[in-house]
């Protein structure tokens, strides 16, 4: 509840703030995420290769910059892949009972949700990277800063996605988490426009796109790689998902934990 | 009642707990001192589990007070005061047992150095393993350092020694008895009733969500004075016709025998091989009774005996 201790180093004579074991838990989770093989290939190449296949089918397209849309897409619906699958697998702590163990230790319920949130923040950035640099090297045209805001409004537009796998996994059990983890994501990869552009769509699922967070996330992307108006409904509708799947994780955990907080 | 110290180091006054219509806990009322070694015995669903819970503030009772050394349960946990290997604890089956340890040692408030609770636990040659490749028993020292790493005053054991075999568990308790010499406190729940004999100066015995006995192992033990006898060629009318049988039955677990509970087995003996039945009577064993015997034996006498052998016992120990 102080300020933040970012010494992971066992702690002498004061008691850790809460904030200080959730970055604690939240460096350990992301290590073990991250030397988990099969997580990074999957989240990695999947992405990168539907960018490289969409790259050579439309790429050249207005001058290139189709290109530098599809890599904002992909790199996108790779976060998103990432920020999903990590959320429900952090909750699989919490699922077979170790977040007892965590508990015991000394986590709070509270510290374990910002951990986790922190953690798979952390484990989507490789996958938003690679796609990134993998479109730079083949051909998208944006300068060093640019590129760099790309990135970071991708990363930030995706904090919906990961309360989305936090939320599946706190609600739901085993593999219902993973599955339905695995729809959500098709679902809002398909009608939040990432594979194709929403405005092939009929128009009944034009309006179900403008209502996910995905397809403003890449319309962000795109307003920041190439500028344009920013897309005002776009923060909006992010921020809203964003607000109401925070409350729910926050009122789900301590029911899913079985603990009344004091 | 009278030489009960100011400030216990677990405090546990009328707990009650209530799971749907499951009556977990029906006022409980404990108070552990500083150092002691105390047993906690019991069949499954006496509560044990649910009182160590409420220890660790994984559980709040529904009514009542739970205080670990002068303060509430939830602080107790994040000084590092309470310690607790818990029962079927989780653990993360893909990673190796250092990787984990790292983990839930970085957590902790005043940790032990991490080499003192390898040392202790005895588990160096376990820390390169992934902990899904563990035998049950290596997975309990697994938990018993998890429990070793807040360094904590009290320590909470929820069945140790369950999935060790013999020469396993005989390791555990020497290794246990070197973390009890620095002067912890520690509650331990077991099946097994010679280890809570032989390592508790306390023993407590809960059944249905209540304290039914309290005393030293010699004491609680001897609430039970039946013996059990089981034996082959005879059928089990015969043998609950005998004097000193209380009950017989087939014996469950070899259907070739039947089995007895005897009140006095020397009068059951005489009178097996001195009568009429000496001729056919095979292969008797005669041994003391378990955990389990102790509680049928409890339980049985729930209205007449149960209530004057607890007052019998708390008048022993107090």
């Amino acid at each position: 509840m102080s300020t933040l201790v970012t010494d992971p180093a066992p702690a002498g004579p004061a008691v850790p703030s809460a904030a200080s074991r959730a970055l604690r838990y939240a460096l350990h989770t992301t290590r073990i995420t991250a030397t988990n093989v099969m997580f990074m290939l999957f989240t990695i190449i999947l992405p990168v290769g539907m960018y490289l296949l969409f790259g050579a089918l439309i790429g050249d397209l207005s001058d290139g910059q189709v290109r530098g849309l599809i890599m904002v897409n992909m790199a996108a619906y790779g976060g998103l892949g990432a920020a999903v699958t990590a959320g429900t697998q952090i909750q699989e702590d919490q699922r077979n009972g170790f977040l007892r163990q965590l508990i015991v230790a000394g986590l709070s319920p509270s510290s374990f949700l910002t951990g986790s949130l922190m953690a798979a923040s952390a484990v989507i950035v490789p996958a938003l990277v690679t796609v990134g640099l993998v479109g730079v090297l083949t051909g998208v045209e944006a300068s060093p800063l640019n590129f760099l805001v790309t990135m970071v409004v991708l990363w930030l537009g995706l904090l919906p996605t990961i309360l989305i796998g936090l939320v599946l996994g706190l609600l739901l059990k085993g593999g219902a988490a993973m599955a339905a983890g695995i729809v959500v994501m098709m679902a809002m990869a398909i009608f939040g426009g990432l594979w194709m552009p929403l405005e092939t769509f009929p128009a009944w699922m034009q309006d179900l796109g403008q209502g996910l967070p995905t397809y403003w996330i890449g319309r962000l992307g795109a307003w920041a790689l190439y500028g344009g108006e920013l897309p005002l409904t776009g923060l909006l509708v992010i921020g809203l998902w964003t607000l109401v799947l925070g409350t729910i994780c926050a009122l789900s955990l301590t029911r899913a934990v079985g603990l009344k907080r004091r | 009642m009278t030489s009960a110290p100011a400030s216990p180091a677990i405090d546990l006054r009328s707990l009650t707990k209530t799971y749907g219509s499951v009556r977990a806990l029906d006022g409980v009322d404990l108070r552990i001192g500083h150092g002691e070694i105390l047993a906690l015995l019991g069949p499954n669903g006496a509560g044990k589990s649910t009182a160590m819970e409420m220890m660790v503030g994984l559980a709040t009772p529904d009514a009542g007070t739970v205080r670990i050394l002068g303060t509430d349960p939830v602080t107790a946990t994040r000084t590092g005061l309470i310690g607790t290997m818990l029962q079927a604890g989780a653990l993360l089956p893909d990673q190796t047992v250092r990787s984990m340890l790292w983990m839930l040692h970085s957590l902790q408030a005043r940790p032990m150095p991490l080499e003192d609770v390898i040392d202790q636990a005895d588990i160096s040659d376990l820390m390169r393993r992934r902990i899904g490749s563990l035998s049950g028993g290596q997975a309990q020292r697994v938990r018993f350092a998890i429990a070793l790493l807040g360094d904590p005053q009290v320590l909470l054991l929820d069945e140790p020694t369950v999935g060790m075999d013999v020469g396993a568990r005989r390791a555990f308790w020497d290794q246990m008895r070197q973390v009890a010499a620095a002067g912890r406190t520690i509650v331990f729940a077991t099946h097994h009733l010679e280890e809570a004999e032989r390592e508790a100066g306390r023993v407590v015995v809960m059944d249905r969500g209540r304290v039914v006995a309290d005393g030293t192992g010699a004491e609680v033990a001897g609430i039970v004075g039946s013996r059990v006898i089981t034996l082959r060629g005879l059928a089990a009318d015969e043998l609950a016709s005998l004097p000193g049988v209380e009950s017989a039955a087939p014996d469950e677990s070899d259907p070739g025998r039947v089995r007895a509970v005897a009140t006095d087995s020397d009068r059951v003996l005489t009178a097996l091989f001195t009568g009429p039945l000496a001729g056919r009577t095979r292969d008797v064993l005669v041994s003391a009774p378990g955990l389990e015997e102790a509680f049928l034996h409890i339980t049985d006498h729930e209205n007449a005996d149960h209530d004057s052998t607890d007052h019998d016992l708390e008048g022993a120990v107090r």
